[in-house]
């Protein structure tokens, strides 16, 4: 069997048993739903609280401030399930010392420190997420074509992958910093300012959050997808970033444990 | 009361000694801050850009509120809920429950001292802050110094309303939806996502008859010059109100915490 | 007037039953099953100021949790204690400043400063005088020598040295009654050594009540006249550590392992385990000397060890599983 499909049996295996032990907390899942429903209350109230004074915000109309909503919640709710227990898991490992049995398995060190836990009840989220963006096309289902909904596709995994590098770059980084808890609430803060769309922001801000943190851009450019907004100079850009996220990440890796294995670089 | 002062200067000293120590990781923090009011001030400016004035906010006072927002949160940093989750199942509280002062008192110094290293390193990017956005506002020194005890003030209310809600933490995990309720009422309620006067009217009424109002609000209003002497001093009598409100919740609270605590422990 | 005196106390938890499987899993979202674990079963026992007593068992046999009910730590689900005149479940401030509860392997100290940092906060926490701080700070430093690690951040300590300030740090109070919990866990031999012997030091001198809780045997015999054991959350016996050890049949294990092969050794002492080149008997007490000698005279020895079997061991084998009927016979109160 290649390694990689070996990797992803083992990947498969995670799921299920993380689905399986958490299912059994019916309280999280009632939190879950508390927390999300909070959560959209929250966003939903920001929103109209700006359009009760304007009709366009930044030449957005509310409807598709509806749109950035429903992708970064939705995305978050990826994050949240598939992601961000794994990277917790690594960073708290490292500050205890607890590394090494995870890089000496048998199968690839990033897909299995990616993927050994799930935050299942987050999917709770991705559903939100989802009701979110249907609401919002009933608004704008005349403006959007098939090739529209095949880009927000297009757009939405490559705004995923885009999410996973960023933490999972940020996450290789406690191999020197060890305690990385101030930088995990500083990119959970960037991602929040994603809730609006980055083109509102001064061009300084919409740069960082496109090249240096491309956790904006990986938001935005799905929702302009959805609100015809969507040019082929952001498209090309989110492939690009897509690909160059999913590369330095795995060679920020793959330098990380060789480092800390003691292999000379 | 003299029992406790030693050990608040103490814990208050070795506080700061810790932050100090960790400045770089303490600076990155209040870096991370500053992302939620930067975010709300772009918007909001863009709204004003926009529609012009908003029941007395344009482009001038968002700015000028959400700036002094990131030292007003520096001072009303709390201890959140959710390290009560982290201190019960490391077992570091029954270190603390071990000691005859209510811990209560070494958490309210603790991060009572860690703030003043907090503020310090706040400086540079309040300069920065303003370099970049132009704000209005010139506090007199008076308004400097009752700014400083709203601040205090609201930092202690703060602190007693989490502390509260971790304390009824200990009680069922169906608390934590309610928590959960309740810090989503404090971003809306406290001015912490925008200032009240741009909620309808019946939102600030409700809040003015909450706690939230009092550790976020009054006291940015209070810096940048938005009150008149009598509504200060009414908002003052407020948070004195609220501190002695928490106070007392927390005092009849605390007992029953921890039989739960104990019928089950760590 | 006893120190410690505790009738009848009982800990229950309730534990929730999870079984393998996602159907089981799913089961369980809507139908919560629990179970009871007896952590405790009616303990009873006096202890009088002064006294030095070894509270002994293997793992999860409630001696922590014993100690814990009595500092206040947990409530009990039946039976009281009183601990110098005080109920621990509530909490006096009095009753915490004149008890002490010290585990092994766990940190109360703050981690990022100096030692002596934490001892200054703990003057203040326990009102500690100007004076009786300063005496007893320098008598503790020497005695335990940690003269130089006062300076030192607690994080930047060994586990042994972490262990002597934290004792340090608890007993700047002076307080009168000690609970002490596996407080050589995972220390070297000489850091166990210096710790009983502060420990032994600290009770002549302040004529404190101590309970101690370890599964080595070594600690109790170092410190303890008086030994508790407890087993599955019941008392088993309660009464002098000499007694203990003719009651237990003390056994010894020997390990011996030779050059080339080793022949039948059946003959020295019943074999518990047993490889090519080596094998591990278990001889009683009094024969010890007498088997090792033969084994040096007769057999081709490379290395030979004798040593105390741990408590567990010593036990389970006296006590089979399900001859409970010998264990409540051997109760003696």
């Amino acid at each position: 069997m290649s390694r990689f499909a070996h990797s992803a049996r083992v990947t498969l295996v995670h799921w299920r048993l993380g689905a399986q032990y958490e299912v059994q907390y019916r309280m999280n899942f009632v939190l879950q739903v508390v927390e999300s429903a909070v959560r959209l209350a929250t966003g939903i109230i920001a929103i109209q609280l700006v359009f009760g004074f304007t009709t366009r915000l930044g030449g957005w109309s509310e409807p598709e401030l509806y749109t950035v909503l429903g992708v970064h919640v939705l995305l978050g709710g990826l994050l949240s399930t598939f992601v961000l227990p794994n990277m917790f898991s690594f960073m708290y490992e490292v500050r205890e010392g607890d590394l090494d049995f995870a890089l000496i398995r048998p199968v690839d060190s990033q897909m299995f420190i990616s993927t050994r836990q799930i935050g299942f009840w987050s999917l709770v989220d991705v559903v939100v997420g989802i009701v979110v963006l249907g609401w919002a096309f009933a608004d704008l289902a005349d403006t959007i074509g098939p090739v529209d909904l095949l880009l927000f596709a297009l757009g939405l995994i490559c705004g995923a992958l885009i999410l996973y590098s960023v933490w999972m770059a940020f996450t290789t980084t406690s191999f020197w910093l060890i305690d990385t808890d101030e930088m995990a609430t500083i990119i959970t803060g960037l991602y929040d300012a994603g809730r609006w769309p980055i083109r509102i922001y001064p061009l300084w801000l919409q740069g960082a959050l496109t090249a240096v943190v491309p956790l904006g851009v990986a938001i935005t450019v799905p929702a302009e997808a959805l609100t015809d907004r969507l040019t082929p100079g952001a498209m090309i850009t989110l492939l690009v970033v897509t690909v160059a996220s999913i590369a330095a990440a795995r060679a920020y890796w793959l330098y990380g444990v060789k480092n800390y294995s003691g292999a000379s670089a | 009361m003299n029992r406790l002062l030693p050990i608040y200067l103490v814990e208050g000293k070795a506080a700061v000694q810790r932050q100090a120590q960790y400045r770089g990781a303490a600076f990155i923090s209040v870096l991370g801050f500053l992302i939620e009011p930067i975010v709300y001030l772009i918007v909001w400016r863009t709204v004003a850009e926009q529609a012009g004035d908003i029941n007395g906010y344009g482009v001038d006072e968002f700015t000028s509120y959400y700036i002094v927002w990131t030292l007003v949160r520096v001072f009303n940093l709390a201890l959140a809920p959710g390290a009560w989750d982290w201190w019960v199942r490391t077992g570091r509280i029954a270190n603390d429950l071990l000691h005859p002062v209510n811990p209560y008192h070494r958490q309210l110094a603790g991060m009572a001292g860690a703030k003043v290293v907090w503020i310090t390193l706040w400086i540079p990017v309040a300069v920065f802050l303003t370099v970049l956005f132009r704000p209005q506002f010139s506090p007199s020194l008076l308004e400097g110094t009752v700014f400083f005890v709203t601040a205090w003030a609201g930092y202690v209310i703060r602190f007693n309303v989490l502390w509260l809600l971790g304390l009824v933490s200990f009680w069922t995990t169906r608390a934590q939806a309610l928590i959960e309720v309740i810090i989503a009422m404090e971003l809306l309620l406290s001015g912490r996502l925008v200032p009240m006067a741009i909620m309808p009217q019946w939102v600030q009424t409700v809040s003015t008859w909450m706690p939230f109002k009092w550790t976020f609000e009054f006291p940015i209003e209070v810096f940048i010059g938005q009150l008149t002497t009598a509504e200060i001093w009414q908002g003052l009598g407020m948070q004195l109100a609220w501190i002695a409100i928490t106070g007392l919740g927390i005092m009849a609270v605390w007992r029953n915490a921890i039989r739960k605590f104990t019928a089950v422990g760590t | 007037m006893p120190s410690v005196v505790v009738e009848g106390l009982t800990k229950t938890f309730k534990v929730p039953v999870r079984e393998e499987g996602f159907l089981n899993s799913l089961k369980s979202l809507v139908n919560r099953t629990y179970r009871n674990v007896e952590a405790v079963k009616d303990m009873s026992f006096t202890l009088e100021p002064g006294e030095v007593v070894g509270f002994l068992g293997p793992n999860g046999a409630g001696k922590t949790t014993t100690l814990k009910m009595l500092s206040g730590l947990l409530y009990p689900s039946a039976g009281h204690a009183q601990v110098i005149g005080f109920d621990p479940s509530e909490r006096e401030a009095e009753f915490l400043t004149k008890v002490a509860l010290i585990m092994g392997n766990r940190n109360s100290l703050m981690w990022d400063l100096p030692v002596a940092d934490s001892l200054d906060v703990r003057k203040a926490i326990y009102s500690i005088g100007d004076a009786d701080y300063r005496s007893r700070r320098e008598r503790f430093t020497e005695m335990l020598d940690v003269g130089d690690l006062l300076t030192k951040p607690v994080r930047n300590l060994s586990l042994g040295e972490r262990m002597k300030v934290e004792i340090l740090a608890a007993l700047l109070p002076a307080p009168p009654v000690l609970f002490l919990d596996e407080p050589t866990l995972g220390l070297d031999l000489s850091m166990q050594k210096r710790i009983r012997s502060f420990v032994a030091d600290y009770a002549g001198e302040e004529g404190a009540t101590i309970l101690l809780t370890s599964h080595y045997m070594a600690d109790v015999t170092a410190l303890c006249e008086r030994v508790i054991v407890i087993h599955r959350g019941a008392k088993l016996f309660d009464g002098d550590l000499s007694e203990l050890s003719d009651r237990f049949g003390a056994l010894k294990t020997i390990t011996v392992s030779v050059t080339g092969s080793l022949p039948d050794v059946s003959g020295y002492g019943a074999v518990t385990e047993r490889t090519a080149d080596k094998a591990v008997l278990a001889v009683p007490r009094g024969e010890v000397a007498g088997v090792a000698a033969r084994l040096l005279a007769e057999l081709d020895v490379l290395d030979l060890s004798i040593e105390d079997p741990p408590i567990e061991d010593v036990i389970e084998s006296t006590f089979a599983s399900g001859d409970d009927q010998a264990a409540a016979a051997a109760r003696v109160e």
